[in-house]
């Protein structure tokens, strides 16, 4: 298109056409973004409640099956609907401390890593009682 | 600009648009999906947290007429339909004193609530709430963990105003035709006081 006459030139189309493109694009992608921030809150949901459940498992274990941890808790695989999701379970006297343990479990699945740290106080039987 | 020009100028355009439209219309289904999934995911979450912290701050009294921890066993047609009476130190919608809980499913027509519902009672006191907190439950299948007598096992019922149960284990069962939040699916085991 010469200059001077009505109309854009094709440099001009060009740019315009990039710009609506490229805004599109962002746009696109902050929606793609606010989704993958939903699973992933999701995720965590999941997992904390799922390490909150093997938490509670090895809390109501009788003293002498504390240490080491049955094969049963140490480890596993949840069932449905949780079948992605796997557990290890790790407990170790705390060093120095009568009765404390340091109790670590790990959830993974698919898309998510999770780990919780706690201490578990356990007393046992003492010299002298029943 | 010739005709042939704008005619392609306009096709070109009116499938980018197209094209363009679909993958917002395919975002926003994705997005509304993962949003359901995310609140039923949060809800069933909030629900399981709820039910642990109150079973675990359950306790009993020596109070003369005090109330006892009330593990009942029920069947209706084939699905249990078990419930649970304690007296808990944990927070409640009446407040942070202590509170008799009853945690049952309810199926009376003439009530307001439908499916899990928690029953609060102050004790000592006169306040009194419910709260509806799951109307997909249609059965609860609870048991209770103890080696107080003979070795450690798990029960289908507790009635004691002297000791507690070591755990407790809730199954809820979703009524026919409904789905329970995943997180409600899976049973909530809530380690007590007791032995």
């Amino acid at each position: 298109m010469r200059r001077g006459s009505e109309g854009f030139t094709i440099l001009e189309a060009v740019v315009a056409l990039a710009i609506v493109g490229l805004s599109g694009v962002a746009a696109l992608e902050a929606v793609a973004g606010e989704i993958r921030g939903i699973d992933r809150a999701r995720e965590a949901y999941t997992t904390a409640a799922l390490a909150q459940d093997r938490l509670a498992a090895i809390a109501m274990l009788p003293i002498e099956n504390l240490n080491p941890l049955p094969d049963s808790l140490a480890h596993g695989t949840f069932a449905a609907p949780f079948k992605n999701y796997r557990w290890t379970a790790t407990l170790r006297p705390l060093f120095g401390e009568r009765d404390m343990y340091d109790v670590i479990v790990t959830i993974d699945g698919d898309r998510a890593h999770y780990s919780v740290a706690t201490r578990l106080y356990r007393p046992g039987p003492r010299a002298g009682t029943s | 600009m010739t005709l042939l020009e704008l005619i392609v100028g306009i096709t070109v355009t009116g499938i980018a648009v197209s094209a363009g439209l679909a993958a917002v219309a395919a975002l926003a289904d994705r997005r509304q999906q993962m949003e359901d999934a995310g609140t039923e995911t949060a809800r069933g979450a909030a629900q399981r947290a709820e039910i642990v912290a109150w079973l675990s701050g359950a306790r009993l009294t020596a109070e003369e007429g005090g109330p006892n921890f009330s593990g009942l066993d029920g069947l209706d047609d084939q699905t249990p339909m078990d419930e649970v009476s304690f007296l808990t130190t944990s927070s409640t919608p009446l407040g942070a004193g202590e509170t008799i809980i009853r945690l049952y499913v309810d199926r009376d027509t003439t009530t307001r609530e439908r499916g899990l519902v928690a029953a609060f009672q102050e004790w000592p006191g006169q306040g009194r709430a419910r709260l509806q907190l799951d109307s997909t439950v249609g059965g609860m299948d609870i048991r209770y963990l103890s080696g107080l007598i003979g070795p450690r096992g798990w029960l289908p019922s507790w009635i004691s105003s002297t000791l507690l149960p070591a755990a407790a284990e809730i199954r809820l069962i979703a009524k026919p035709g409904t789905t329970l939040p995943p997180l409600l699916q899976m049973p909530i085991l809530i380690p007590l006081r007791g032995r």
